[in-house]
């Protein structure tokens, strides 16, 4: 659905984007990870046609952006970093002058604009004036701009920002209810949202992707089964003979005494989950387990190792 | 085009900004029209039209000021930019809607025309010809507005812009005047209010015609690749 090839941009000598490449595929939600200024709204800034690129072609739905733009715009529904609100309009007129702007047929135009006014929960709102929302409205008003017209591609630049907890609850459930019909890019970094509504990944960093590929992938490493520290409240020689036993457990590793506790860190073996054989071992033999912690990484630990290594490596050159 | 164009008209009335410059537009054009045409007996509205040209350098930029710099400001210009239309229907959008309010003012004053024609025959050439020239000079101050407001975000710089603009093309006639010979005569044929007088005096200068549109035409034109440029940068 989207295709971004050798995407580079340049402002002036500094190079905010450099040699991308990532596809997104119909039905998609990609999640766009990175730290401020990795250039995420500058990509997503040049795939809704706001700014040209240096070079490199993004193509939405087999159009070329530098070539139709006309065409991609269509395609496009785009909520920016900040919510491209007329404050003198109220929630009702703003949402007409959008479906004028992308040209929506006056038939049956109203139930959508409704619809979608329900959808983002700002029905209530409809004859305020959005100079006088609050910032999570108004959030949601500039949701709703980019779904006027259904376009089959919404690409959210940081879309809970500003939002309390049940609303980005209710935005995230929102997304994931979109990612149905829609080609969704969302760019954030709450690394939760992307957990809770992305099937797969980019993160870039200083204008270079880090990292990509399948949600799956990265959550193998941050599922935390195959390595966990278990505290059980007994003593240490005991434990570890009973842990020994435990045939799905490639190492066992004693941490400490902890009062009348052994701390243990225990590695499962390949694709086996040594958790229940641990629990039944130690059962048997009275050895209650008080805590048992996954110690895997997460998407956060792998975001912050992969931005982190690429700032040393910058600093070594 | 039309959905900015009735964007704008919506958005003037709904800011007391046009109400004010209207009631000032009205209310100095009353004192001129009084002292020429009712206390000075002149049947000429020409006359008091020629002396509001020497405020509309401030009036336009006031209308115009917003158009496009509060876009920018506002962060409702990727918005413009990221819809299916051109960059020329905004800007046209804009100019039509900025110069259908200059259009409602002058709607308003043709009652001093009327109660003059009340009382007195009026010049019907003279009176014609110094509405459309006024009119038509609109064109090229409101065009000139907008591009002031393309090129800065911040609505106080984009009116000053425009004011220095304005005040600068028609000082040269009073310029050219001063210089007199072939220089000054150049000079002063590049200000628009010498085109105005012709059209003060019941001439429909043909010349004069093509002289306020295509410079119209022109500033707009700069405005429109302007924005398409600040794109690229």
């Amino acid at each position: 659905m989207i295709e971004i090839q050798h995407l580079t941009k340049k402002f002036g000598n500094i190079v905010a984007l450099n040699d991308l490449n990532f596809t997104v595929k119909k039905g998609e939600i990609l999640g766009f990870l990175g730290p401020n200024g990795a250039g995420k709204s500058t990509t997503m800034n040049i795939l809704t046609g706001y700014l040209p690129s240096t070079s490199g072609t993004v193509k939405v739905d087999g159009f070329d952006i530098m070539e139709n733009p006309k065409e991609v715009k269509k395609k496009i529904g785009y909520l920016p970093e900040l919510p491209p609100v007329y404050g003198d309009m109220t929630v009702g007129e703003y949402l007409t002058f959008i479906a004028n702007l992308k040209n929506v047929p006056l038939k049956g135009r109203k139930t959508k604009l409704d619809d979608i006014m329900y959808l983002v929960k700002i029905g209530d709102k409809k004859g305020r004036l959005i100079r006088n929302l609050s910032k999570g409205y108004r959030q949601r008003v500039g949701l709703a701009q980019a779904l006027v017209g259904n376009p089959q591609v919404l690409v959210l630049d940081e879309p809970t920002v500003g939002l309390d907890p049940k609303q980005i609850l209710d935005i995230r459930k929102l997304i994931t209810a979109l990612g149905r019909e829609h080609t969704i890019i969302l760019s954030t970094h709450i690394l939760q949202e992307v957990n809770a509504v992305c099937s797969s990944v980019v993160m870039i960093n200083n204008g270079k992707i880090a990292a990509q590929g399948p949600l799956s992938d990265f959550a193998a490493a941050s599922n935390g089964v195959s390595k966990y520290n278990v505290t059980i409240a007994g003593d240490k020689t005991l434990c570890r003979e009973t842990l020994d036993k435990v045939g799905s457990a490639s190492r066992v590793e004693f941490i400490r005494i902890d009062g009348d506790n052994s701390v243990f860190r225990i590695e499962s073996k390949q694709n086996e989950d040594s958790r229940k054989e641990v629990f039944r071992a130690l059962a048997e033999n009275d050895l209650p387990i008080l805590e048992l912690r996954p110690i895997g990484k997460n998407l956060e630990e792998v975001f912050i190792e992969i931005v982190g290594r690429d700032q040393s490596a910058e600093t070594e050159e | 085009m039309n959905t900015i164009y009735k964007r704008e008209m919506s958005s003037f009335f709904k800011s007391p900004i046009a109400y004010v410059v209207i009631a000032v537009y009205l209310f100095v054009f009353g004192y001129f029209s009084m002292s020429y045409n009712f206390a000075g007996g002149s049947v000429y509205i020409g006359t008091t039209l020629q002396t509001m040209t020497s405020i509309l350098p401030i009036i336009i930029p006031i209308i115009t000021m917003k158009l496009i710099a509060d876009e920018k400001r506002n962060g409702t210009e990727v918005l413009l930019r990221t819809s299916p239309i051109s960059m020329w229907e905004v800007v046209l959008g804009k100019f039509f809607a900025a110069y259908t309010l200059f259009v409602i003012m002058n709607a308003a004053t043709l009652i001093h025309v009327f109660l003059m024609a009340a009382y007195a025959p009026l010049p019907i050439a003279e009176t014609i010809g110094a509405y459309l020239g006024y009119m038509l000079q609109g064109l090229l101050f409101v065009a000139v507005g907008i591009f002031a407001s393309s090129l800065t975000e911040s609505q106080i710089i984009a009116a000053i812009v425009g004011v220095v603009i304005l005040f600068s093309t028609t000082g040269l006639y009073s310029i050219g005047s001063l210089i007199g010979g072939w220089l000054g005569n150049a000079i002063m044929w590049i200000s628009p209010l010498t085109k105005y007088a012709e059209f003060a005096n019941g001439i429909l200068n043909f010349a004069s015609v093509v002289f306020y549109v295509s410079f119209a035409a022109i500033m707009l034109l700069v405005t429109e690749s302007n924005m398409e440029r600040k794109r690229w940068n």
